[in-house]
């Protein structure tokens, strides 16, 4: 199904089918400049989808006992990636959440864990100012792989050498 | 699921339009005109409003707590009250069945059933209770982005009507492709931008 013109809500289904391939090229290590390289893992947790509306069709792969290799089958038959369950590091930090790439948006995250606050920490201000402020570091890490994502998409390097790369992976 | 505790669940949004000078009484201000508050009419189905984070009842918003740093966090709270269907069917039958015996008719007209339905369904709602909920919003002013821990369309719909009305500024949901967060040249590059084929 082809996407109106002018209408550019597929890149966010190609990112994350991108990013998908990205974290098992470098077993799971993205390089992200001005931050360096973070951890990027697919949990086994994905719903691909081709097609809009009443002519979607969709694969749910799910369960710790899951096989993404199903998915990657689905990706073969031309779906990409909807949505994901993703663990995203920075540093010694851990996140973990689904990102639903259609309007790139983020469900059930869960921060690293923190030291545990101090009777005076409990209060709502410092516990609000540290939970934001673990809440925008994935998002702002999430919008700097896109852009990183774009830059290539929008370059003869896709072409060239991103796109071959992406399809040999989804024979593996 | 706020931000206080828990799992994350939310929508990222732009903040557009010009802040009034005294940004802070103004805000001030209107999260107390705004303040939610009870549902008055007995036909309400639904009332929106701020409230205190995390904190059903909390409407005074005393000492500017809701600033925190150089965000603003408070709450949206809606309120819906809804008759069970199955609950309106069994008394639109019992009034339809009354009706009957009281005028000896074995059919009651179109416009009868119609208003028999309305009467219940009103009296019904007045005995209903309110249920309320809550959605976190945390609001960064300096970078004018803010967190709304909802992606559920109609609470999205609410919130943004009552964030408009209040601040007199518009909520956008950040999505990084759209047009308005790209320069030109990026935006006409993916105007003629069309779907890769993986395969």
């Amino acid at each position: 199904m082809f996407e109106e013109k002018g209408n550019i809500s597929f890149l966010g289904r190609e990112f994350l089918t991108w990013l998908w391939y990205k974290s098992e090229e470098r077993n799971g290590t993205v390089h992200l400049p001005g931050t360096g390289d973070v951890f990027v893992q697919f949990q086994k947790q994905i719903i691909l989808e081709s097609g809009e509306g009443e002519y979607a069709e969709t694969v749910s792969c799910r369960g710790f006992h899951a096989d993404l290799a199903e998915g990657k089958a689905a990706l073969r038959e031309g779906k990409k990636v909807r949505e994901a369950r993703i663990t995203l590091g920075i540093g010694s930090q851990e996140w973990e959440f689904t990102f639903k790439a259609d309007q790139f948006q983020f469900q059930s995250m869960k921060l690293p864990k923190t030291m545990p606050l101090s009777e005076e920490e409990q209060d709502l201000e410092p516990r609000l100012l540290e939970r934001i402020s673990l809440v925008e570091e994935p998002v702002q890490a999430m919008e700097r792989l896109f852009e990183q994502f774009l830059a290539r998409r929008l370059d003869a390097v896709w072409i060239e050498e991103e796109l071959p790369s992406l399809r040999n992976w989804m024979q593996t | 699921m706020g931000f206080l505790t828990g799992t994350c669940t939310f929508t990222k949004y732009r903040i557009e339009g010009e802040e009034p000078i005294s940004f802070r009484d103004f805000v001030d201000e209107r999260l107390k005109k705004f303040a939610f508050r009870e549902l008055e009419g007995a036909s309400d189905e639904k009332t929106t409003g701020w409230v205190g984070l995390g904190n059903v009842l909390d409407t005074a918003f005393l000492n500017a707590y809701y600033s925190v740093g150089d965000y603003l966090a408070f709450s949206l709270r809606i309120d819906r009250r809804s008759v069970p269907a199955a609950l309106h069917k069994k008394h639109v039958l019992e009034a339809e069945e009354k009706a009957r015996t009281m005028t000896g008719r074995r059919y009651l007209s179109k416009g009868e059933k119609t208003e028999i339905k309305d009467r219940v369904h009103a009296v019904l709602m007045s005995k209903v209770m309110a249920v309320p909920s809550l959605f976190d919003v945390c609001w960064c002013v300096s970078e004018r982005w803010l967190l709304l821990a909802s992606l559920t369309p109609k609470v999205r719909e609410e919130f943004e009507k009552l964030f408009k009305r209040c601040f007199e500024l518009e909520p956008v949901p950040f999505v990084p492709w759209t047009a308005r967060y790209l320069d030109q040249e990026l935006e006409a590059k993916l105007g003629r931008l069309a779907p890769a084929s993986f395969v």
